[in-house]
């Protein structure tokens, strides 16, 4: 028995695999697709079988009475049964999908991946269900002409470039009994960041000091006070020093812009590459909620001194792409 | 499994609520009151239970609805295993898992239930009313279905209309599959719904048996005729013998026993020269629940049942409980002889119970010495009853212990049943062997589908007489009163208006009115739902399958289902298609429909129209056109009626209230500006 059991697991493999390469050559990837007979699969679901079981009591119920008319019952119920293979093929067929844009996410959560929906012809999509394996599933219905976009999320695990799944679109409509779905490929790929871990590292050293600062007397963060002067913006002005019975001062607001904010990779390192990226993605992060700005320096690629979220983007796909 | 959503459509709800309420309304005469009383609570249980102000019936409540709806049913039929019981339970089932419905599950369970039990239906009545009555059932339980799965804001009606929609579409394939489906014997017995009464004419013949049969109108036979109709005269459909005779009943000897039953007739048809003389003819028996069978003298040969030679007549084994069909082949005319009545039937068919009927008895023998042989004795007998003062009456006046006497001295009008029993006693008494049959005479003939319908109305009794040499002579004294003593209450509800005299069958039906009309209509509709539909069998399979694809051989039959399912298929598809085609062009509004020949138009001028360019801007850049000095003269007389021609597209399409007859006032000028444009 226990000879059994090893090969047993490889047929199911090779199984799994063979169904795979079949699938991809049957159902290659494309970014956009229209179903159609060649691309779906129609099976009865569960409660098919049972109607499947309830005519065959009728069948006997018939056989038994030899009565025609309930036989005309049971072949009305299969006949039923085909049409409803029509008509669930039917609200499939002729469907368009097509590749949206997806957002990035971090290794461990979940990215988010768009589809466009349309339909082909006047005929109405019903009751589509959309899912990546195992995960939730999304239901909408075509009419009226309007094409939708479906949102469909996956949990990614990996950094990198996260390459889609097959999605399966499917839908029992209108009876239930029967089932139409297919496993499409639409070649989507979205970014996956380095998984955030705190580090205590002092990258920021000796940038602290604000006597290194440049002061642009222009900016978000206050600075200080002082007097007012003919001109100031009233906006400006710090009204609780005159009710105090001083004069008016005037605030003062600068940006701050670290010089030493220099994120470099060989600093972090301390011998896993992952876990320095995933710690080099807490840190970007980090500055970027003080709104601070940094520079990045990896072993591929570089990036300038800069600050705000278009920079944070950057870092970031530099850091998933490393 | 795909996503089952806990909750139940509001759609859905009503829809189930009102198919079971169809489904169970054919059994209310059956059922008892508790099963339309539950329906009633599960209504408005379900309903509070939809608003959320209750929850759902706890177990007690159910239990005792439970408990109450069995006793009640059991109490109604009293027997577990009869199938008015089953069927009552399962309709009880049924209605108490309506009131645990809480799920998309619990639907779809009582969803399947309701198909079931739609069929138990069928099996207490398979007329043509139940037939539609079942499709309309099955079509609403479809929609239910639909109902579960619909996008919301479907709309209320769209559940029953798709469910149309397919059915129609199954339609064909149903068809289909009942000619090809094989029909396979009962895998095992099952209770039969129980019996009704015992229909049509009885076993024994007593003062006043055939007055309510003369009243009704039910039908008995359908009897389809190879050949030539014979003359109604001839249609003498015998059923039964009644050679026994205690006084106030007469009875049909042996049949207690049934071994006079013991004969069975040749089934195929021997020799060929026999055949040209013999009339074939099929018979279409509605059930009576008796076992007698019918045939015209002499039978020859039949499909069914036991001949008893010296009654000739035919019986099955069985009661028959269900419409069945026989064909037989008679030797309708003349007469064969027959062979010697042998001295136990001499003694039988003469004997007369002592101490009746004492003046019949003496008058007989008196009136016999006028004759010289018993024929003439029995014309007589007939001229007799013609000339005298007898009256034919369906309200005969009672009669004593001495029914003969009575009738034959003092009343003298009666039905059928007096004067043949009066002429048989006179014949015994003088000696000559004679005796009742009991059967239908003549019928009515269907014009629309050349069949005969007896009803209950033709039931008839004449007599038999021995006469040597010649055999057992049919002698019907009822038709030797004379016509004008028939009593008018009588005469509509028999046949004795045109009874030996008409022998043309079409002529009594030039002056049909129409009620009568429709009622044969409807008789044939009738006709042909039991010959095509319920008799449906294996034998009319192969003929059927034969006639259609030329032989039976499984090749065939299955590229023949092949056939059928590719045709369906591919037929679907198309017109799914062409649908689809329809539906676009009648989006597209007339003007919308000129506007777009315009632009065509427009571009053959050498004017190209951008796609995004609408009517307005359009109008504006003709207009620099025009303005423009370096254009020709040519174009600028077309552009003036394009012009015209897009200020009253503009205004039909964006002015808001424009009454129907304006509108169509527009579309013409529309039409003469792009003629002119040409």
């Amino acid at each position: 028995m226990p000879k059994n059991q090893r090969p047993k697991k490889g047929i199911r493999a090779s199984l799994q695999q063979q169904y795979q390469r079949w699938l991809s050559k049957r159902l290659p990837k494309q970014q956009a697709q229209i179903l159609n007979q060649r691309r779906l699969f129609i099976f009865p679901t569960l409660q098919g079988f049972a109607f499947l079981a309830v005519c065959g009591l009728v069948l006997i119920a018939a056989v038994n009475y030899q009565n025609n008319l309930a036989y005309i019952v049971v072949f009305f119920m299969l006949s039923l049964l085909n049409t409803g293979i029509l008509f669930t093929f039917i609200n499939m067929s002729g469907l368009k999908l097509e590749a949206g844009d997806s957002e990035a996410g971090f290794a461990g959560e979940h990215v988010a991946f768009h589809l466009k929906l349309s339909q082909t012809s006047q005929r109405e999509h019903h009751q589509i269900l959309l899912s990546f394996k195992g995960q939730t599933k999304t239901q909408l219905s075509l009419t009226g002409g309007r094409g939708q976009v479906a949102e469909l999320v996956t949990q990614v695990t990996k950094r990198g470039v996260f390459q889609a799944q097959r999605i399966c679109i499917e839908s029992i409509y209108p009876l239930g009994l029967i089932k139409c779905w297919t496993w499409i490929d639409l070649d989507m790929q979205a970014l996956v960041y380095p998984k955030p871990i705190h580090c205590d590292v002092q990258y920021y050293a000796g940038c602290a000091d604000e006597g290194d600062t440049q002061s642009h007397l222009q900016g978000d963060d206050f600075y200080g006070l002082r007097a007012y002067q003919y001109g100031d913006s009233l906006t400006q002005s710090h009204w609780p020093s005159l009710a105090k019975g001083q004069t008016l001062q005037q605030k003062q607001y600068v940006n701050f812009i670290a010089k030493n904010n220099t994120l470099n990779f060989q600093q972090f390192h301390q011998g896993h590459i992952e876990e320095t990226l995933s710690k080099l993605c807490h840190a970007v992060i980090t500055l970027n909620k003080k709104n601070e700005a940094f520079s990045l320096i990896l072993p591929t690629t570089t990036l300038g001194l800069s600050s705000g979220d278009k920079h944070l983007h950057q870092a970031l796909a530099a850091l998933a792409v490393c | 499994m795909l996503t089952m959503q806990a909750y139940i459509p509001h759609q859905t709800l009503i829809y189930l609520l009102s198919c079971l309420a169809f489904i169970l309304l054919p059994h209310l005469q059956r059922a008892p009151v508790v099963l339309p009383a539950i329906w009633l609570v599960a209504c408005f249980w379900q309903y509070k239970f939809f608003k959320q102000q209750w929850s759902l019936p706890a177990w007690p409540v159910k239990t005792g609805l439970m408990i109450l709806a069995v006793i009640s049913v059991w109490m109604q039929f009293q027997s577990v295993l009869s199938l008015e019981f089953v069927t009552q339970l399962l309709l009880v089932t049924l209605l108490l898992k309506l009131l645990e419905m809480k799920s998309q599950r619990d639907v779809l369970i009582l969803l399947y239930l309701s198909y079931f039990s739609v069929v138990t239906q069928l099996l207490f009545s398979q007329n043509i009313v139940a037939g539609f009555y079942v499709l309309i059932a099955l079509t609403g339980i479809t929609a239910c279905l639909i109902s579960l799965y619909q996008t919301p804001r479907s709309g209320h009606w769209h559940g029953i209309k798709f469910s149309i929609k397919m059915t129609a579409v199954s339609i064909p394939l149903l068809i289909i599959a009942f000619i090809v489906f094989p029909r396979l014997d009962p895998f095992w017995s099952v209770p039969k719904a129980s019996e009704k009464g015992k229909t049509g004419i009885s076993d024994s013949m007593s003062p006043g048996s055939f007055s309510e049969l003369l009243e009704s109108n039910e039908l008995a036979l359908r009897v389809i005729f190879k050949g030539k109709l014979p003359d109604k005269s001839q249609l003498y459909w015998r059923t039964l013998v009644l050679d026994y005779f205690d006084g106030v009943t007469w009875k049909a000897t042996g049949h207690s026993q049934s071994l006079l039953y013991q004969t069975e007739l040749p089934q195929p048809f021997s020799s060929s020269e026999l055949q040209t003389l013999l009339t074939q003819y099929k018979i279409i028996q509605e059930p009576t629940q008796q076992p007698w069978l019918f045939s015209l003298d002499t039978l020859k040969q039949a499909s069914r049942g036991n001949y008893n030679q010296y009654h000739r007549t035919l019986a099955a084994k069985q009661p028959i409980t269900s419409r069945i069909q026989y064909e037989l082949s008679s030797h309708i005319q003349p007469l064969q002889p027959t062979s010697i009545l042998s001295q136990q039937q001499r003694r039988l068919n003469t004997e007369l119970p002592p101490g009746y009927n004492p003046k019949t008895r003496e008058f007989s023998q008196q009136f016999r010495l006028q004759f010289n042989n018993d024929e003439a004795f029995i014309n007589g007998l007939l001229n007799k009853i013609t000339r005298d003062n007898f009256f034919y009456t369906l309200k005969p006046p009672s009669t004593g212990k001495h029914s003969v006497d009575d009738f034959w001295f003092s009343t003298q009008s009666g039905l059928c049943e007096h004067y043949s029993q009066a002429l048989t006693v006179i014949l015994r008494a003088s000696d000559i062997p004679a005796r009742v049959v009991t059967g239908y005479q003549g019928g009515f003939l269907n014009p629309y589908d050349n069949y005969i319908m007896v009803r209950e109305k033709d039931a008839h009794a004449w007599v038999e007489a021995w006469i040597a040499n010649k055999g057992w002579l049919r002698i019907d004294p009822t038709f030797a009163i004379s016509p004008e003593r028939i009593q008018s209450g009588a005469m509509d509800n028999t046949n004795m208006m045109n009874r030996n005299t008409d022998s043309n069958w079409r002529g009594s039906h030039s002056a049909l009115n129409s009620i009568l009309k429709l009622q044969l209509k409807w008789d044939q509709i009738n006709f042909f739902w039991q010959q095509k539909i319920l008799n449906f069998n294996d034998t009319i399979q192969l003929q059927l399958l034969e006639k259609l694809l030329g032989s039976t051989s499984y090749l065939r039959i299955a590229l023949f289902i092949v056939l059928s399912f590719f045709g369906v298929s591919v037929a679907f598809f198309i017109f799914t298609y062409l649908q689809q085609q329809s539906h676009s062009k009648v989006i597209i509004s007339p003007e919308i429909r000129l506007y777009n020949r315009f632009i065509r138009q427009l571009e053959k001028l050498g004017i190209d129209v951008r796609e995004s360019e609408g009517p307005n801007d359009l109008s504006y850049r003709l207009k620099r056109l025009i303005a423009d000095k370096s254009s020709d003269d040519q174009l600028v007389s077309m552009i003036k009626p394009a012009l015209l021609f897009l200020q009253l597209y503009l205004s039909l399409q964006y002015q808001p209230v424009q009454s129907k007859e304006q509108k169509d006032k527009c579309l013409v000028s529309m039409k003469r500006e792009l003629k002119k444009f040409r």
